[in-house]
């Protein structure tokens, strides 16, 4: 089943181009990552996909809708900086208080502190569900936004550099539940961490601009090389790892 | 000092009551609506918002004075159309905020003042405007902020959780849906309306502190955000009593030590914030 599709997508802000005939297609079990420079529009990407601004020009259908209704059938995890790092709230609650989209309803269930729970323990993080979000580590909190992201069982997950304040150890047990989580989700991660894209991801796609994207092939280190318009160092996915040799962009 | 929203004889009144009763209730009820108010404000950083809003309405009071209608209905309407107008550019041209914050504030300063110098037959008092006194509040002011705190507590409780989560966390509440722009603006109009009904107490200079401080000295001291609530409209109360009190057995005015105390609880939450961490 597909699960988003764009189309021929452009972007234009006060006649600059931050997206240019952008298309996609993601389905199934596909688990997709997006790298690319700072500026070449990868947040622009994930606004469109979840309808907080429209495309200047082309198409995009979520879940097989507009974006501002498919939106809210998909698993979503923002930047760590979009949210009051100070605002108090346990971290049982933050899971919860995502039972209540689509609805205006002021309380939550003891049902639905029972979903959060369950999910809390999918990410390795119910024992951390009385503490405040705001005394968790980076690793423990992006579990923790994770599981947030899941509790009403989405098909597709969408994550914006997830592992951004995360340390290695964080990291890699993040990745590990991703891993297991793409056995019955597909998953779009944007992302600076070039290493954990091989390993883990089954399609990457480099954005600067343009989309350099092959469908569920590996990416070439030369589209890379194109998108980033510097030398680049990447480990390519596949079994074994493969790493890229170093070149040197004047040659 | 009189003021000029519906001024009427609030010394009589004091006179003829027990002599405490109207700001012991003025004290407790602007201590829940700016307990319960200031948590958002400090939470979405609209305190600037609020002062504005403040000084809109001086503008509002002088159109009011001028055209010869109730100043609180000039004082409202000012403040919730500003109020308005601010959400408005936040939303849509969020680069411009600061520049319309500036203006409605200084026009509001500006037409009041433009306004009350053309209005006749009335000789109003400019420092209790801007400073207030909790002292001299009448029986209508204290029935229209009992409507008030019991509508905003209702709203507050009725929608608890949906109010959390777009407060916390904007961008994910938008993406799952939620009504954000609608909670915003009604948000905004509730700021407006209460910093208006306020300004009777403590003065449109000084509804700030009664705004932020119960409000950002709670957010240190709990991790709960209903507790925080709860807190703010403590801090309130205890200053606006202290004020009080101070003012009947120093006989000094109230407005600055009921700031004074509420810096005081912000400054110690502070130390208790540090300590715990």
């Amino acid at each position: 089943m597909e699960l988003l599709r764009l189309e021929s997508v452009d972007y234009t802000i006060s006649g600059e181009t931050i997206l240019d005939n952008v298309s996609l297609s993601i389905g199934g079990k596909d688990f997709l990552s997006i790298i690319g420079p700072n500026g070449g529009g990868k947040s622009t990407l994930l606004q469109l996909i979840v309808g907080l601004i429209s495309p200047s020009r082309g198409t995009i259908s979520l879940m097989g809708e507009a974006p501002k209704v498919g939106r809210s059938k998909i698993g979503y995890l923002p930047q760590y900086t979009e949210f009051d790092r100070a605002f108090p709230i346990s971290v049982e609650e933050t899971v919860a208080l995502a039972t209540l989209q689509n609805r205006w309803r002021g309380f939550l269930s003891k049902g639905d502190f029972d979903r959060a729970h369950h999910w809390l323990g999918q990410v390795g993080a119910v024992h951390l569900a009385k503490r405040n979000l705001r005394h968790l580590s980076g690793g423990e909190r992006q579990r923790v936004l994770l599981a947030r992201a899941l509790i009403n069982e989405p098909q597709l997950l969408i994550l914006d550099e997830p592992t951004a304040a995360v340390d290695t150890e964080g990291e890699k047990q993040f990745y590990d539940i991703l891993g297991e989580l793409n056995h019955t989700m597909a998953i779009i991660m944007v992302t600076h961490d070039l290493t954990a894209v091989s390993a883990i991801s089954r399609s990457v796609a480099c954005l600067n601009k343009r989309l350099y994207y092959h469908g569920d092939a590996h990416l070439e280190h030369a589209d890379i090389a194109e998108a980033y318009q510097c030398p680049v160092d990447l480990i390519a996915h596949g079994h074994p790892h493969r790493i890229f040799p170093r070149h040197d962009h004047a040659s | 000092m009189g003021i000029p929203i519906e001024f009427s004889p609030g010394m009589i009144t004091l006179l003829n009551d027990p002599l405490l009763t109207y700001p012991l209730a003025a004290a407790l009820l602007s201590g829940i609506a700016c307990g319960v108010v200031g948590i958002f404000v400090v939470v979405k950083r609209i305190s600037n918002i609020t002062g504005s809003i403040a000084h809109s309405a001086f503008g509002g009071i002088g159109v009011a004075q001028y055209l010869g209608i109730p100043s609180i209905v000039g004082a409202l309407v000012a403040g919730w159309v500003s109020g308005i107008a601010m959400a408005l550019v936040r939303r849509h041209f969020k680069q411009n905020e600061d520049i319309l914050i500036g203006m409605i504030w200084v026009m509001g300063m500006a037409l009041g003042l433009l306004m009350l110098h053309f209005s006749t037959g009335y000789t109003s008092d400019l420092f209790g405007l801007l400073f207030g006194n909790i002292l001299l509040i009448t029986k209508a002011d204290i029935i229209r902020l009992f409507i008030w705190d019991i509508a905003i507590v209702g709203g507050l409780i009725a929608f608890f959780r949906m109010l959390q989560a777009v407060v916390f966390d904007e961008l994910f509440a938008t993406v799952t849906n939620l009504p954000v722009a609608t909670i915003n603006y009604v948000l905004i109009s509730v700021v407006a309306i209460s910093t208006i009904l306020l300004i009777k107490a403590v003065g449109m200079i000084l509804v700030i502190a009664l705004i932020t401080l119960p409000a950002a000295t709670a957010m240190n001291l709990s991790n709960r955000f209903g507790l925080a609530i709860v807190i703010s409209i403590g801090v309130g109360i205890v200053a606006n009593l202290a004020g009080i009190f101070a003012s009947f057995a120093f006989d000094l005015p109230v407005a600055p030590i009921i700031v004074l105390v509420l810096m005081g609880f912000y400054v110690g939450s502070i130390g208790v914030n540090r300590l715990r961490s």
